[in-house]
């Protein structure tokens, strides 16, 4: 009974300073970002690992492409925004594996996305992309002004409302 | 067989391959924001040679170090560049051990002395680590499985042959970094230097300023007419010019009898009658911190004081004999050793001051130990 509350704080605390919001929903053929925010300035990889279905478009800070993988990194920055687009209707695990060299911890993220027939209802705008598409380049300024998505509860939160139902429930 | 020297060849291989990628980040002179970028970007599509442990490093030294690699210049005189951080350590000297404590660099020690393990009650922590022998007779082999990035010992000893020469040969990635942090002359300089090596700036300062304190404090108040002080080890071995206590008496306003007689020597008991020094001060190795230091400096303060023939010396005859511990009187410890000999030579000129408090002032605040000064012996008679 007195470890629902650790473990409901457990649920809630962000995995190691690196707070990733992926759009659980979005719409077939629709543009969506997905943020990652460090708690301070440090250097951190992140490869994000694409499903059949999901296409890169373009990212805030440089990165590298390697069949189904984007590496992108932030060296001495706090935020990234990837921009993906959603090809075909389906549910997909997006698996972003990261790594936080100042700290030396690393570790592996799963989110999930939905993509539906019918377009999402909050618009994402995206980084916009390169004229011409290389497969590295240094960091670009967005030029336009990027709004991180609409932040929608993901896995760890539902889990943490069961947790708090059970632990209710048995008090 | 064949079998293992291939192996052996591949491992050899992919060792040196690994490390000249890692140095390939500084071959225009430093890291990059673009080359750890890509190092970065390659480490993460596993298509890269570089390590986790390469990366991090790289990371620290873009972001800590400018993307620069190190460089200091030891007492050895020897260049000395690091191009990652140094987290593990091998202090081969007692004083080193006890200048890693100061500077907050205890977790980094891997391996210590044997003397540094046998002082329990000094140093709580550093004395559990494992042993690698001492300045005078290193275990090379103990060294090298510890994977220590520096190995920090005394100028003069291990010879070289004895200590850089074997490492070079199993290992030459270990640096090998020669300050005394027992002199001086090159006391507070080392401590910077120390400090700047593994990013403990902070405190090598704060010991920096405790240190100037005490030497000015001391120079301010020594007096025109100055004392005749005779300094050595057992009564007849004497410590001449360039040794550690002759440079204490000095630099406490002493007028020293040995000028001029360089290092350590024996001396006819006559001759210290002839010099009539006013002040004899004898130097003891007793570990001042264990709880029989103060029984060893009594038999050698008794050693000095029932010489025979010495009644009349005036060092004797007046009360004037002490004792010092290596612990204070050459070691990081040193300026309380100073303030105790200035104290011995000038007493009417230093009553206000308490050497043991400021003992126990460096105890706790630089090497951070719960330990009351009384219950060691650090000087005598106290």
């Amino acid at each position: 009974m007195k470890l629902a509350p650790l473990l409901l704080i457990l649920l809630l605390v962000p995995v190691h300073a690196l707070n990733v919001n992926v759009p659980s929903n979005v719409g077939v053929n629709e543009k969506f970002n997905i943020t990652v925010k460090l708690n301070g300035s440090s250097v951190v990889g992140l490869a994000l690992e694409l499903p059949n279905g999901l296409e890169f478009v373009n990212s805030s800070v440089p990165y590298k492409i390697s069949d189904n993988t984007v590496a992108l990194a932030i060296v001495n920055g706090s935020y990234a925004i990837c921009t993906l687009k959603a090809l075909k209707c389906g549910r997909y695990e997006l698996k972003i594996r990261w790594s936080d060299f100042l700290s030396g911890k690393n570790g592996t993220l799963v989110r999930w996305i939905y993509v539906s027939p019918k377009p999402s209802l909050t618009p994402t705008e995206t980084v916009t992309p390169t004229a011409t598409p290389t497969r590295y380049m240094p960091t670009p300024t967005p030029t336009t002004p990027v709004t991180p998505t609409k932040k929608t509860p993901g896995f760890e939160f539902m889990v943490a409302i069961l947790a708090m139902l059970i632990a209710l429930r048995r008090w | 067989m064949r079998r293992i020297i291939l192996v052996l060849a591949l491992l050899i291989f992919s060792v040196s391959l690994a490390n000249a990628s890692y140095m390939d980040l500084f071959k225009d002179g430093r890291i990059t924001k673009a080359e750890l970028t890509n190092a970065v970007l390659n480490y993460m599509l596993h298509k890269s040679n570089l390590s986790f442990e390469d990366v991090c490093d790289a990371s620290y030294v873009y972001l800590y170090w400018h993307g620069k690699p190190k460089t200091i210049v030891d007492s050895a005189n020897d260049t000395i560049t690091i191009y990652r951080p140094v987290k593990r350590i091998v202090a081969l000297s007692v004083d080193s051990a006890e200048a890693l404590a100061i500077l907050g660099a205890k977790g980094e020690v891997v391996g210590v002395s044997k003397y540094v393990k046998e002082e329990k009650r000094h140093f709580p922590v550093l004395s559990k680590l494992p042993s690698v022998g001492s300045c005078f007779s290193p275990n090379v082999e103990a060294i090298v499985e510890l994977h220590p990035d520096i190995v920090i010992t005394y100028v003069k000893w291990p010879d070289k042959s004895e200590l850089e020469d074997k490492i070079k040969l199993v290992d030459p990635s270990i640096k090998v970094v020669r300050l005394d942090f027992y002199k001086a002359s090159t006391l507070r300089e080392e401590m910077e230097k120390l400090g700047y090596l593994l990013d403990k700036e902070e405190n090598a300062t704060k010991y920096v300023k405790w240190f100037d304190k005490w030497l000015n404090f001391v120079k301010s108040r020594i007096p025109e007419e100055k004392v005749k002080v005779y300094t050595c080890g057992k009564p007849l071995k004497a410590f001449g010019e360039g040794t550690g206590l002759y440079d204490l008496t000095v630099m406490a306003g002493g007028d020293n009898v040995l000028k001029g007689k360089k290092g350590y020597f024996d001396v006819d008991p006559e001759q210290v009658v002839l010099w009539a020094p006013q002040v004899i001060v004898s130097w003891c190795y007793a570990k001042g911190y264990s709880p029989e230091a103060k029984e060893i400096m009594k038999e050698r303060f008794l050693q000095i004081v029932e010489f025979p023939g010495w009644e009349d010396v005036p060092a004797v005859k007046n009360g004037r004999v002490y004792v010092i511990s290596s612990d204070i009187g050459s070691s990081p410890a040193l300026p309380v050793g100073l303030v105790t000999v200035a104290k011995w030579l000038y007493p009417e000129k230093f009553k206000d001051v308490d050497p043991k408090g400021i003992m126990q002032e460096y105890v706790s605040e630089f090497l951070h130990l719960k330990f009351n000064v009384s219950e060691g012996c650090f000087a005598y008679p106290q």
